[in-house]
């Protein structure tokens, strides 16, 4: 492989954990605008232990996956009893607060950046990409699984029927963020420099539509929707910037048209 | 020098004041949460900057910033809560967003443009606090446009229907309420509000960029929620605050702590009082 289609490669795994970071929240019926708060997270702090305290690579990634869940707890908890639009102005704020927050400290180098990460082998992120698909799979198996499809169907028939619903709501909000901490610390770890900018507002809403575009149902459907993702905008690279034009008027038509994506089919229990 | 940066602050905080109106307008009424609201702002900002280059006049720039982002808020009607079945909103107006901002920064590129405000060497000084043409008008349109609202919202017909329909869709429907068009109208409106914060926005930043609609936005919805969700008055009371609670934090914290006070904040008040200070307690529970 050329370093081409090696880097393409690895965006492309990368954004297939950003898409099932917000696939696993949307799967519960909640919606995440934030995720590129818990990636910068999951790279800042994987960044420093590493280059700081020179822990090895994947156990800097999986202690700045740690990191991100627990700030996806403290941000899903209280907005989680609350409806959907708090839930998103939430993590849109907690983007712009980590963004900030980043900016201002000396040890993530402020508006400078963080640098001096030793480079990932693309072995290790295949790893941790195949994990995380791994266990989804798994968890959609067991009775999580079906939990999380009662709440997202209805929360309160749900309840009813003894689903603890807050619960689940917050595992499935801290697994998102979790699996998005991984995916900042392969990023932060693979350019080998990252800066506050690279996780603006921008970046979390870039993370939420191929996972609508593919299908919000499946797993499989993330995954397309991520490839769609890193492919088309190469393919449309002589357009330049009206390329993301491109894709958002797709983004609106496949809502509209197949509003449950390019892999529809809901998964059935007999 | 602090009297100063409160009258700074104001300023600032007007305009995530007249934002957030408009968002809670669409939010409290339709119950749809407008990501793409910043970015028709920025519509606004851009078209008034390009008429006051050549030559325009400010009235001039302003009519046709309020036109465009009026335009856009029926697109985004059309295109992103009309047409698409189920609950949709936040990714098609998320998509509108995106589209827009890259439209923008397709035509008028990503660099910053000068915007040429009001040139008059009127001001006014109370003691050491001076106020120059273009806050003077700021602070007025602000609270105009403030009072107007609440008395829109309270008081008229369109109100009444407003918020009939915000308290129950059904009930508003068989009790004669024209859906359709109070959907619509409370579209224009708030992208009316869009359109003259876009041209405020461009006087209290003296410059333009693509990008501009979304900091402002993401503020006024953090406004929007501290001054309680469906509330006119608290949205602008809230952002007047964020605006200087802003300029205070850059003033003595330095300018790289522009915005690490707001968003904390927010979260704080998710925590401890989600209905916002002026919310009625009336916070939908999932």
């Amino acid at each position: 492989m050329n370093v081409y289609y090696t880097g393409l490669f690895v965006t492309f795994l990368i954004n297939v954990l950003c898409a099932l970071s917000v696939y696993v929240i949307l799967k519960s019926g909640q919606i995440s605008v934030g995720n590129a708060g818990f990636m910068a997270v999951g790279g800042y702090v994987a960044g420093i232990l590493s280059t700081v305290y020179g822990l090895g690579i994947p156990a800097s990634v999986a202690a700045g996956s740690a990191a991100a869940a627990l700030c996806g707890a403290v941000v899903g908890i209280p907005a989680l009893r609350l409806k959907g639009t708090y839930l998103v102005i939430g993590t849109i704020s907690f983007t712009a607060m980590i963004r900030s927050i980043a900016q201002v400290l000396d040890i993530t180098g402020g508006a400078m950046g963080l640098k001096g990460m030793k480079r990932i082998g693309i072995l290790w992120i295949v790893i941790f990409a195949v994990l995380v698909i791994a266990l989804l799979f798994l968890f959609e198996k067991t009775r999580y699984g079906l939990d999380v499809e009662a709440v997202a169907a209805d929360s309160e028939a749900a309840a009813a029927a003894g689903v603890r619903v807050i619960l689940i709501k917050v595992l499935s909000f801290t697994l998102g963020a979790a699996i998005a901490g991984i995916a900042g610390g392969c990023y932060a770890h693979w350019t080998q420099y990252i800066e506050p900018s690279d996780f603006s507002t921008s970046v979390s809403t870039m993370m939420v539509l191929p996972v609508i575009l593919g299908g919000r149902n499946r797993i499989a459907g993330a995954v397309l929707g991520a490839a769609v993702f890193t492919i088309l905008p190469e393919l449309l690279r002589f357009a330049s910037v009206w390329r993301m034009v491109i894709y958002g008027v797709l983004v609106i038509a496949i809502v509209i048209v197949k509003p449950d994506g390019l892999i529809s089919g809901r998964k059935r229990h007999a | 020098m602090f009297s100063q940066q409160i009258v700074n602050g104001i300023l600032l905080g007007s305009m995530y004041a007249l934002l957030a109106i408009s968002y809670t307008l669409v939010l409290g009424v339709l119950n749809m949460l407008n990501l793409a609201q910043g970015e028709i702002l920025t519509a606004g900002a851009l078209v008034a900057c390009a008429i006051l280059s050549a030559g325009g006049s400010m009235p001039a720039a302003l009519f046709a910033s309020v036109l465009v982002c009026i335009a856009l808020s029926l697109l985004v009607e059309f295109f992103c809560l009309r047409l698409p079945r189920g609950d949709t909103q936040v990714v098609t107006t998320i998509a509108m967003g995106m589209i827009l901002q890259n439209v923008y920064t397709g035509l008028w590129g990503s660099e910053s443009i000068k915007f040429r405000g009001l040139s008059s060497g009127f001001a006014i000084r109370i003691s050491t606090l001076e106020f120059n043409a273009t806050q003077i008008l700021l602070l007025a349109i602000t609270a105009a446009l403030m009072i107007a609202l609440s008395l829109l919202i309270d008081r008229s017909r369109f109100g009444r229907e407003m918020r009939a329909l915000s308290d129950n869709r059904t009930a508003a429907r068989v009790s004669g309420v024209n859906i359709g068009r109070v959907t619509v109208l409370t579209f224009a409106l708030s992208g009316l509000i869009a359109g003259i914060s876009g041209v405020m926005a461009g006087m209290v930043f003296t410059s333009v960029t693509a990008f501009t609609g979304g900091t402002i936005g993401d503020k006024a919805m953090v406004a929007m929620v501290i001054g309680g969700t469906g509330s006119a008055f608290g949205a602008g009371i809230a952002g007047i605050i964020l605006g200087i609670v802003e300029i205070l934090s850059v003033g003595y914290l330095g300018a790289e702590y522009r915005e690490i006070v707001v968003f904390p904040l927010l979260i704080l008040f998710l925590w401890l009082r989600p209905s916002g200070i002026f919310g009625k307690g009336r916070v939908e529970r999932a």
